[in-house]
């Protein structure tokens, strides 16, 4: 490498009054072992670390201060080739007497010069300790080296300082490095392997050798072209790649090679969108700044609300809905306004049950079955009787997986079916869209549609009381019960009956009080940028848990306050009016009946209940389960009731006050 | 005589297993993915040092709220760190020095811990004294390599030099579930994501990985095509494929429902071994750090290599992204 003309590029480098011979900027240093040694296409990086790895083992050492040996690809770093003398292979280990030595001759040049770092003095005092009695001999040793080499002339002697300091920044590392020859780069090959790489490697060199001699035709022609366009060398190898790719005739076969597949299809949507979105990423980072502002609002943490990568985050795969609390919220509430919120509490129960505490198993297990899979349980769960006789065989063994099946089963239901409508509806479209709003700092948007909206008024203390939230439970089963077709109804529906609570009381409607209501925390929060009301930490007493109360947060008013149509709230507040007179007389509804104790609900056959086929007769269970047959109220087209309605007309997004 | 009879036996066993697995496989991974645009840029850097330890960083984890770290150091010190300011918060003085295991528990309540005093230890954080709440979850008859946190606060599953992993139950103590089936030192251990929570997968010094059903405590499959010890194992975000490190100086990727090894990511010039794994969000890039210094960024599907990242001085003994996939801790051996 040190070959006049075929190695490295040396350069003088002035350093205060004498100029230090022979160095070698990073980037030339780099660039030959580049050209020499690698093809691959990110050769530049190998070649630094090649480089690296050189000045580690003592064979090159930087010129600059400091104790970093990383070789820089940079022309102002300069580096110098360390004499044969001492390189490792040649001078072997040294002792500490030699160390003595060397620290006592700097400790009298450093009074002249430059420091004595910190970490050579407690050195030099532990080994004047250590070799105590032949301390003579080395500060003789020392001083007649001292004296000879002041006899030589100042270029040599400051080269040779140079190359001593580096060699004993080899072999004894500052504080924090790792002493290369103490602790060698461990490779853990057996000889099998070292002789097949070898092998392997005789005969890749005749092909490298070979694709180095195309590469330099090609930079050449490369270097023309560039010379004539100008875009730069790089581009145009790029294209040459891309084009040897397109004219490849692949075909995609990916049967079994399911890997393929789903890791396509996984990365392809969020792969991809990791590249193109890595510059949105970028700024939305909290690594990039240094406040803890920054972190926060880009986190979503705390007071601040979601970003819009979480959210998409939720598209790709319902694990990570569930993962993540906050999605789980709203896919809660979601569930709650379709009636179906029992399957998602079923699945967070039998979590819990599973990764809890064993001491807590049999009685968790137990209030598991009364809660969801006894009959006429408050919240029963829907699932076949085969999956019912293996629970009940898993409940006999007592074990952390009894619920496996039916947990599968409820599962499978919510992902296929819950999991889809939610990522249709009219809530998640907000969401997406009211953090890329905060994201891109548009509060006024979201802000004065939430003075508008019922935000505020909902504070969720525990109170309620029965009879004035049944009334609201009429007008909202009233409503739900005249609109249908998709799915989304229930979101528009909600609104509606936030306003008409505006309207009819400010008390809280909230019945179940503990747990839920902690998770509904809406309190004093003036500003709507952000849209989690639940942030203010989770319900200790989950829901389930609080057996005997048929309405557990099973009520769509609950849920009203999400801001699932903020700009629209206004408008269907006008449409509202116009409701109410529809239906002013169906008090009926089986919530309530439920709610009294669960007496005679057969009287109450609601339109959407004799539709709903297969499940039980008793209303609240009927409206309950929903999801797995399909049948929601709203959805029943068969149901002459369904007048038509400004609601109905429109199966997308589209609706008149939109 | 018998002794090789059966051991004529198993090498014929295994060759008809390799044969029926070639003829399932239909496509290469490599191949199927050329359609898929490569990577231009990776574009990280580092943003922040935490510097503290006074000796080799031998294990981190991060937590679920993204933004703390704890880190064991030969030193016998465990910290716990604010990533964000580089503050440290908790600083626990070990019994002993090398602890080479530790965890976050998911809520950020506790760290579990342990090493070579064979035992698992796990400290409240909230506590003004953590040292002195120290509560004993499991021990092993050999030294702990790697534990972890089984979804919630109450279950810790441990890896362990004995060749097992046990699932323990933390509030009494007691294990819940015990998995044996390696046949050398347990070194690395990593739960499947997917909701479930019924697999996990370990690897180790018999240069195998084993995939395990916690509900039977049995082994389900078994994949040992590496050359060398394994060092480091993680499942892929989907929770259908994991991959793994190894001094053999590749990684591999194995996927569950095919029962192969799909993908092997090597280079020629990439000679030392691999010490520690794991996966951005998306799983499209594969973080290995290496004995020589180094970390390498693979590209996952195309089996290329897109990034060397430097910013390490010394070999890189355990890496891990963050929960949310921004950012990327790797501990070198030193004063990280």
């Amino acid at each position: 490498m040190q070959h006049p003309d075929t190695g490295v590029t040396f350069k003088a480098q002035k350093a205060f009054l004498s100029t230090v011979p022979a160095a070698v900027s990073g980037s030339d240093l780099i660039g030959w072992i580049r050209d020499r040694l690698t093809t691959a296409g990110d050769a530049t990086e190998e070649a630094a670390h090649i480089a690296h790895l050189l000045a580690v083992y003592g064979y090159v050492y930087p010129l600059a201060e400091g104790h970093s040996l990383l070789v820089k690809d940079d022309s102002t770093s300069l580096y110098r080739f360390q004499a044969p003398y001492f390189w490792l292979s040649v001078s072997g280990r040294p002792d500490n007497v030699d160390y003595a030595i060397y620290l006592t001759k700097r400790m009298i040049r450093s009074k002249q010069k430059s420091g004595f770092e910190e970490y050579e003095k407690t050195a030099l005092t532990r080994l004047q300790k250590l070799l105590a009695d032949r301390w003579q001999f080395i500060a003789l040793q020392a001083e007649e080296e001292l004296k000879l080499a002041r006899e030589r002339k100042k270029n040599d002697r400051m080269v040779l300082e140079m190359q001593e300091r580096a060699y004993w920044r080899v072999h004894r590392p500052p504080p924090g490095y790792m002493n290369p020859v103490d602790h060698p780069l461990q490779r853990h090959f057996n000889d099998v392997q070292m002789q097949r790489r070898m092998a392997r490697g005789r005969e890749q060199q005749q092909q490298q050798h070979d694709q180095h001699m195309q590469k330099r035709r090609e930079k050449q022609l490369q270097q023309q072209e560039a010379a004539l366009q100008s875009t730069g060398a790089h581009c145009t190898s790029n294209n040459i790649a891309t084009a040897i790719h397109k004219s490849m005739d692949i075909i995609a076969a990916v049967a079994a090679a399911a890997a393929a597949s789903s890791a396509a299809a996984a990365t392809g949507t969020s792969g991809s969108e990791d590249q193109t979105g890595t510059p949105a990423v970028q700024a939305g980072s909290p690594w990039l700044q240094d406040d803890q502002a920054a972190f926060h609002s880009c986190q979503g943490t705390g007071e601040s609300g979601l970003t819009p990568r979480q959210v998409k985050l939720w598209g790709t795969s319902f694990d990570f809905l569930l993962r993540d609390p906050a999605g789980r919220e709203y896919f809660r509430h979601f569930l709650t306004r379709e009636f179906s919120s029992e399957n998602l509490r079923f699945w967070l129960a039998v979590q819990d049950y599973k990764f809890g505490p064993v001491s807590q198993l049999h009685a968790r297990m137990e209030s598991i079955f009364a809660e969801f899979l006894a009959s006429g349980a408050p919240s029963e769960i829907n699932i076949d009787s085969r999956t019912m006789t293996a629970t009940q065989r898993g409940m006999q063994e007592a074990g952390r997986f009894s619920f496996e099946e039916a947990q599968e089963h409820i599962y499978m239901l919510m992902k296929k079916d819950s999991y889809q409508r939610f990522l249709r509806s009219e809530d998640y479209k907000c969401l997406l869209q009211a953090s890329a709003d905060k994201h891109g700092q548009q509060l006024a948007k979201t802000k004065k549609a939430a003075a508008a909206h019922a935000f505020s008024f909902v504070k969720r203390q525990q109170a309620g009381g029965g009879g004035s939230s049944s009334k609201n439970r009429t007008e909202t089963v009233s409503s739900t019960e005249t609109s249908s077709s998709n799915g989304n109804r229930p979101m528009r529906s909600n609104p509606v009956v936030v306003v008409q609570m505006q309207q009819q009381q400010q008390a809280s409607i909230l019945k179940n009080g503990g747990g839920a209501s902690t998770s509904y925390n809406y309190a004093d929060r003036g500003t709507i940028d952000e849209v989690t009301p639940w942030e203010a930490g989770d319900n200790q007493v989950t829901p389930w848990e609080t057996a005997g109360n048929p309405e557990n947060p099973v009520t769509p008013w609950e849920t009203a306050a999400i801001p699932s149509n903020p700009s629209s709230s206004k408008l269907q507040h006008e449409n509202l009016m116009q409701k109410q007179e529809l239906q002013p007389d169906d008090n009926v509804t089986p919530w309530e009946s439920a709610a009294v104790a669960s007496n005679a609900p057969e009287n109450l056959v609601t339109p959407w209940e004799s539709a709903a086929a297969g499940s039980s007769s008793a209303a609240f269970q009927a409206v309950v389960t929903a999801p797995d047959n399909q049948v929601t109220p709203w959805e029943t087209a068969d149901n002459p009731e369904n007048a038509v309605t400004p609601w109905e007309k429109s199966e997308n997004a589209v609706t008149p006050w939109e | 005589m018998e002794e090789q009879d059966l051991t004529g036996e198993i090498e014929t066993l295994k060759k008809k297993l390799a044969e029926e697995q070639g003829k399932l496989s239909d496509a290469d991974l490599i191949l199927s993915c050329q359609k898929i645009e490569p990577i231009t840029q990776v574009n990280i850097k580092v943003r922040k040092v935490l510097k503290g330890h006074q000796g080799k960083v031998l294990c981190m984890s991060w937590s679920q709220d993204k933004r703390h770290l704890v880190s064991t150091s030969h030193d016998g010190k465990l910290l716990v760190w604010d990533a964000f300011t580089t503050n440290k918060e908790h600083a626990i003085s070990m019994a002993t020095t090398w602890v080479m295991a530790c965890a976050y528990s998911p809520s950020g309540q506790f760290v579990a811990c342990g090493g070579l005093d064979n035992k698992c230890s796990i400290y409240p954080l909230l506590e003004e004294e953590p040292v002195t709440k120290k509560r004993l979850v499991g021990t092993h008859t050999s030294y702990l390599a790697c534990c972890q946190f089984n979804t919630s606060d109450h279950q810790v599953l441990t890896g362990s030099g004995d060749s097992t992993c046990v699932l323990w139950d933390v509030e009494s103590g007691q294990m819940i579930q015990s998995f044996h089936g390696h046949a050398g030192d347990v070194q690395a251990l990593d739960l499947s994501p997917s909701e479930s929570g019924r697999v996990f997968v370990s690897a180790g010094c018999d240069r195998a990985a084993n995939v395990w059903d916690m509900r039977s405590g049995q082994c389900v499959q078994l994949f040992d095509s590496h050359e060398s010890d394994v060092n480091s194992v993680r499942f892929y975000p989907s929770g259908d494929a994991f991959v793994t490190g190894s001094d053999d100086a590749s990684c591999r990727l194995f996927d569950l429902r095919t029962d192969r090894e799909v993908a092997v990511y090597k280079k020629e010039s990439v000679l030392f071994g691999c010490n520690a794994v794991d996966f951005s969000l998306s799983g499209r890039l594969l973080f290995a750090g290496y004995s020589d210094y180094v970390l390498n960024v693979w590209d996952v599907l195309k089996a290329k290599r897109v990034a060397m990242l430097y910013g390490h001085e010394n070999r890189v003994s355990c890496l891990r992204v963050v929960p949310d996939g921004t950012a990327l801790a790797g501990f070198k051996d030193s004063a990280a």
